[in-house]
């Protein structure tokens, strides 16, 4: 039995494949969400949070190219904190408390009232290729098999399965197969993955236990509380006044770590049981108490996972030893001295499809059609999980009028970051997104987010009208106030200095506000900066986007000479970003390379020479060796069509 | 070895050199290497192990023969051992043979020759390698290095090449890469990990890391010009008032060696240039158009060569005739100038005239092992000898890219000590001068970041 097809089948209801599902359906296509629970649309299943350090800019681009997450987690939020106050704008990144049952409704509600979008609950087990001579690779999908016998047809399928893939459950020597708790894995669409071909890699991730919070004795631990002037992830976002709940902060001793390695012959991670690879900057308790063996405590949040939840999410004390063990060390610190737990910390081991197999599309390379998307990609978190959706969807979404797909630079978002990393990058760990990847960090900043994206986001349609309209009038107030403050010279009282005011901005602990207070400037500056705010508020009177764009203005003043500064540098390189590289280069025949960027090469098949020359293991001596054969190749071309030109001009 | 200097041969024919560096050693070796190799190579060789079956990395001996003019008899011109060397099991990667000729460089010559007449092309410079690079058997600083030896004309030069090929430079970027992968590693750290602890790196720390990184820098910039003394020798510009001697002194410097001078006229008329090897060290001088206030206009031509070959010199040897009491005073030039006083055997020198040590008679060679050991003592100030023990010899690629992270490095200090930019600022800028360090190095710094953060923080919100 078949369903009339599809455009768009989304196979998983997580945080990708809702992303990708709503941006489908949103961007016109017929799409399905296949999920096994229609319930579990959206669910948290490990850190009560949206954002944090990188992350959180990924969620600010999420929200202006169209996503959902960020107005989700702006009206399910109980906490609201900007991270790194203490450093510089550009790595100042927002995260939320979720309320997670409040924003796991939401998030359902909106697949579900979507127009174009069914939700199919369904398990799909495997999927349906057929031969297609007409694209690379030879074959093409065009559906998916359902648990339930049924098949449905589609165009497109974007598989975002999560940890679901053969999920494996420890809590010390007791497994269960499984997603993650209180949900079955997905045992044969990864079989299917891997008769169609793909390789396939074990990862590991693990979650922290659970308390009961009644049980705490809170007075004990130091409370954290959210910002006093919260601020929204998403520019759509106008009238934000949350009423937020406390967190809280807890130690580990020494006393906790003697329990922890007197048991660690019963820890599955160290027993070899576990084959899947972690991540090494989310280390187990176990693993930090090993690894960090000179530090006698650590720190732990207690967060809340809810509004009306009596559960508490212990972050930092990620681990699959026994359920026993984890009683004693969560008993061991203080002020959780009688407290229960009422679902315990475990490890889930599941398949990834290491991603030098897909293209910068998030296609596969061996079946056109199919697209894949968050963790089955080897990254970790909500937030790099719903990029890709939303990446996976609107490039199939657009290939299917034959429009090529969304170039994202790594110039231009922590999004770009993202895919290039990972179709250049050996991925041999779940990937989380840092500052540190993103060599363009002065420019992928927060505050710039709507500035930064304006254009792709326009480009991909998913805004209303007025969001556009939003965009385009806070871009014009940026660049006419800024142009403002280039042109007019301004007297520092304090300073006693006349200069310009963009120089003045540059002072360190100098902004907006002590430029109006401490400088005399001509009236009509004021004037002409008062008429920007009056066009601005015209279109938007929401006061976090306006002190978002009066952020933009000073920051981007503020780094200006670092960002050109660094973009020199970075030119050097540019060029090679534009040398490509064909698809069907041999590279296994050119000798002349390395043994081990052959390899990289044969299977990571780069777009351009820059990205061979981020791959690891490509190293400089290899990309003089590809320059050489492709101007040798092209000469020997030139020569080809040179002596055909001439056969064809003879009688 | 830049990319643009290696032009495409894609029918590569068989090429026959002399592949140890020119000199007095006793024993040659020619290599021939192509397609063509196995089958020339029997032409010029005969030994009953070179027969129909050639036994690959086992060396035969035998007798080298060369053709007559009549190109139909041949005669005997060494007794040789020869190598046959399979591809891409050889230097080139291409079939080879090498013959080690114990007649030394003459007999040496005559197996080029006798190679040459069977219709082996003599290689080009450099040739030897660019195949080798092509066929993938070196990586790219081994083949920049590669190419330093083959251009190395004295014996300094190929010690300093063969360094390079043991990873000389590396140990020594290594040395600046290291400390500051470490320190960006904290400065990232305590961007990442802020929940943690407080774990910011203080500024005078970083600012002391970064000093220490430049100074290193510095240390291999100082050694700069000592790899391109040691690859094209060095300049030396005789230069003066005319008539004070300069080509006669021109030629008593040939003079001292004439077996190896490889004189050849300069590119114009007015300066003319020779090459001597005084004890392993190439000197290159350079003899020019008398200078004087007033010149006429073809004169003044010769003069603007002269101040050319002057700001391009090494050292400057400032003549004057020792009879002049007033010689002219040398305006200001970054090489060291030495003065000299010639015709001292035509002249009697009063004592109070004497404004240099130097005094030197063209003619009955007077005061030229001291003019030799003043050039020496000018050319330690070159560190060369440091250079060659440490193995960094820098070609020209080299060099560019340190002198950028040199400034980049200097830059950043300046604002580290005059504002205070963010941690994010001070980690980006770090990190691009440490990419750039690594366009040099060949090491990718990202992932080795990474490594060194996580071993040091544990916690990620």
């Amino acid at each position: 039995m078949k369903t009339s097809g599809f455009d768009i089948i989304v196979v998983g209801g997580g945080h990708a494949g809702l992303e990708a599902a709503l941006a489908a359906a949103r961007m016109g296509a017929r799409t399905a969400l296949a999920t096994h629970d229609a319930d579990e649309i959206g669910r948290m299943p490990c850190n009560p949070a949206i954002g944090g350090l990188g992350k959180g800019h990924l969620v600010r681009e999420i929200d202006v190219l169209g996503g959902e997450m960020g107005v989700a987690i702006d009206q399910s939020g109980i906490q609201f904190r900007v991270l790194n106050t203490k450093k510089g704008p550009a790595v100042r990144s927002p995260r939320a408390q979720a309320d997670k049952q409040d924003y796991q409704r939401r998030m359902s509600a909106a697949a579900l009232a979507q127009d174009g979008l069914e939700v199919v609950a369904d398990d799909v087990t495997g999927l349906v290729v057929e031969e297609d001579p007409s694209v690379s690779g030879g074959r093409r999908i065009t559906g998916v098999e359902l648990a339930s016998g049924r098949t449905l047809t589609g165009a497109r399928v974007i598989l975002c399965t999560g940890t679901f893939m053969k999920g494996l459950m420890h809590v010390g020597d007791n497994r269960t197969t499984g997603g993650r708790e209180g949900a079955a894995s997905s045992e044969s669409l990864s079989g299917s993955l891997a008769d169609h071909g793909f390789m396939l890699k074990r990862l590991k991730t693990g979650t922290p236990p659970r308390l009961l919070s009644q049980t705490i004795d809170f007075k004990q631990l130091i409370p954290q509380k959210g910002d006093l002037d919260p601020a929204p992830f998403s520019f759509r976002t106008e009238v934000f006044s949350p009423d937020q709940i406390e967190c809280h902060l807890a130690y580990t001793n020494e006393e906790t770590h003697r329990i922890i390695s007197q048991s660690m012959d019963r820890s599955p991670l160290f027993g070899g049981v576990i084959e899947g690879q972690g991540p090494r900057y989310c280390p187990s308790i176990e693993d930090k108490v090993v690894r960090f063996a000179d530090k006698n405590r650590h720190l732990l949040f207690l967060e809340p996972e809810g509004r009306d939840t009596d559960e508490i999410y212990v972050n930092g004390l990620s681990t699959s030893l026994p359920a026993d063990v984890q009683d004693r060390v969560v008993q061991s610190i203080p002020g959780l001295e009688s407290a229960r737990i009422v679902r315990y910390g475990y490890a889930v081991e599941y398949d990834s499809v290491p991603s030098w197999q897909i293209h910068r599309s998030l296609e596969t390379k061996s079946i056109a059609g199919l697209y894949l998307a968050g963790q089955i990609l080897g990254t970790s978190g909500y937030e790099e999980a719903a990029a890709q959706g939303l990446v996976a969807a609107a490039n199939a979404v657009r290939s299917l009028d034959g429009r090529a797909g969304l170039e994202v630079g790594r110039d231009q978002a922590y999004v770009g970051v993202l895919v290039d990393d990972l179709v250049t990058k050996e991925i041999n760990e779940p990937y989380r997104m840092f500052t540190s990847r993103a060599e363009h960090r002065l420019h992928l900043r927060c505050d710039n987010a709507e500035d930064r994206l304006m254009d792709l986001a326009l480009e991909l349609g998913l805004l209303s009208d007025r969001e556009q309209k939003m965009l385009v009038a806070r871009r014009a107030f940026v660049r006419g106030y800024t142009g403002l403050l280039q042109k007019t010279s301004v007297f520092a009282k304090e300073k006693g200095l006349r200069l310009m005011a963009v120089d003045y901005l540059k002072f360190p602990g100098v902004g907006l506000a002590e430029l109006k207070q401490q400088t005399q400037a001509p009236d009509d500056f004021w004037n002409e900066v008062e008429s920007r705010y009056r066009a601005l508020r015209e279109t938007c009177t929401s006061p976090h986007l306006l002190a978002g764009a009066e952020a933009q203005v000073e920051n981007d003043i503020k780094y200006d000479g670092y960002i050109a500064k660094h973009n020199r540098l970075l030119r050097n390189r540019e060029h090679l970003d534009h040398f490509e590289l064909p698809g069907t280069l041999d590279y296994k025949s050119l000798t002349s390379l390395s043994f081990e960027a052959r390899e990289k090469l044969d299977r990571i098949r780069p777009a351009t020479l820059g990205q061979a020359g981020r791959i690891d293991g490509v190293r400089a001596g290899d990309l003089a060796v590809l320059t050489v054969y492709l101007k040798k190749l092209a000469a020997a071309q030139e020569a080809d069509s040179l002596a055909e030109d001439q056969g064809r001009q003879r009688p | 070895m830049e990319l643009d200097s290696l032009d495409l041969d894609n029918n590569p024919d068989t090429i026959v050199a002399l592949a140890t560096p020119e000199g007095e050693g006793g024993l040659a070796v020619v290599r021939l290497s192509g397609p063509e190799a196995f089958g020339l190579a029997k032409k010029v060789f005969e030994s009953r192990g070179f027969g129909q079956d050639v036994e690959s990395h086992r060396a035969v001996y035998g007798i080298l023969f060369s053709l007559k003019d009549d190109e139909e008899t041949s005669y005997p011109i060494d007794q040789a051992l020869a190598l046959p060397l399979r591809g891409p099991h050889s230097y080139t990667g291409e079939d080879t043979v090498e013959f080690f000729c114990h007649g030394g460089r003459m007999a040496a010559r005559m197996v080029v020759a006798a190679c040459r007449k069977v219709g082996a092309r003599p290689a080009g410079p450099g040739e030897f390698t660019r195949r080798a690079f092509l066929n993938g058997k070196l990586s790219l600083d081994q083949a920049e290095a590669v190419a330093d030896l083959i251009h190395a004309e004295s014996e300094a030069s190929a010690r300093g090449a063969i360094r390079q090929l043991l990873g000389g430079l590396d140990d020594q970027l290594s040395a600046i890469e290291d400390p500051l992968l470490r320190l960006l590693a904290r400065i990232e750290g305590s961007l990442e990990f802020v929940e943690e602890e407080e774990v910011a790196v203080p500024g005078d720390e970083i600012i002391a890391g970064l000093k220490n990184a430049r100074r290193k820098v510095d240390e291999l910039l100082v050694m700069a010009p000592a790899g391109r003394l040691l690859r094209e020798g060095i300049h030396v510009v005789l230069a003066g008032a005319p008539n004070v001697g300069k080509s006669s002194l021109f030629n008593a410097l040939l003079e001292e060696d004439r077996a190896l001078v490889d004189g050849e006229a300069g590119t114009t008329r007015d300066v003319v240039s020779a090459r001597v090897n005084h004890r392993g060290r190439i000197f290159l001088f350079h003899d020019t158009a008398g200078l004087r206030d007033d010149p006429d206009r073809v004169e003044k031509m010769g003069i603007d060569r002269t101040w050319k070959k002057v700001s391009e010199a090494d050292i400057v040897l400032l003549l004057a005739d020792s009879a002049d009491p007033d010689p002219d005073a040398w305006p200001d030039c970054e090489a060291p100038v030495i003065p000299v006083r010639t015709k001292v055997d035509l002249n009697d020198i009063h004592n109070s005239q004497k404004d240099s040590n130097l005094e030197v008679s063209s003619h009955t060679g007077q005061g030229m092992a001291e003019l030799w050991s003043a050039l020496d003592l000018a050319v330690e100030g070159f560190r060369i000898q440091e250079a060659v023990s440490l193995g960094v010899v820098l070609n020209e690629r080299h060099l560019h890219k340190l002198s950028v992270c040199r400034s980049d490095l200097e830059i950043l200090i300046h604002e580290l000590e005059t504002g205070a930019p963010g941690d994010e600022v001070t980690g980006t800028m770090l990190s691009s001068i440490l990419s750039q360090l690594g366009e040099v190095s060949g090491r990718v710094f990202t992932e080795h970041l990474l490594e060194s953060v996580f071993q040091r923080f544990c916690v990620g919100k």
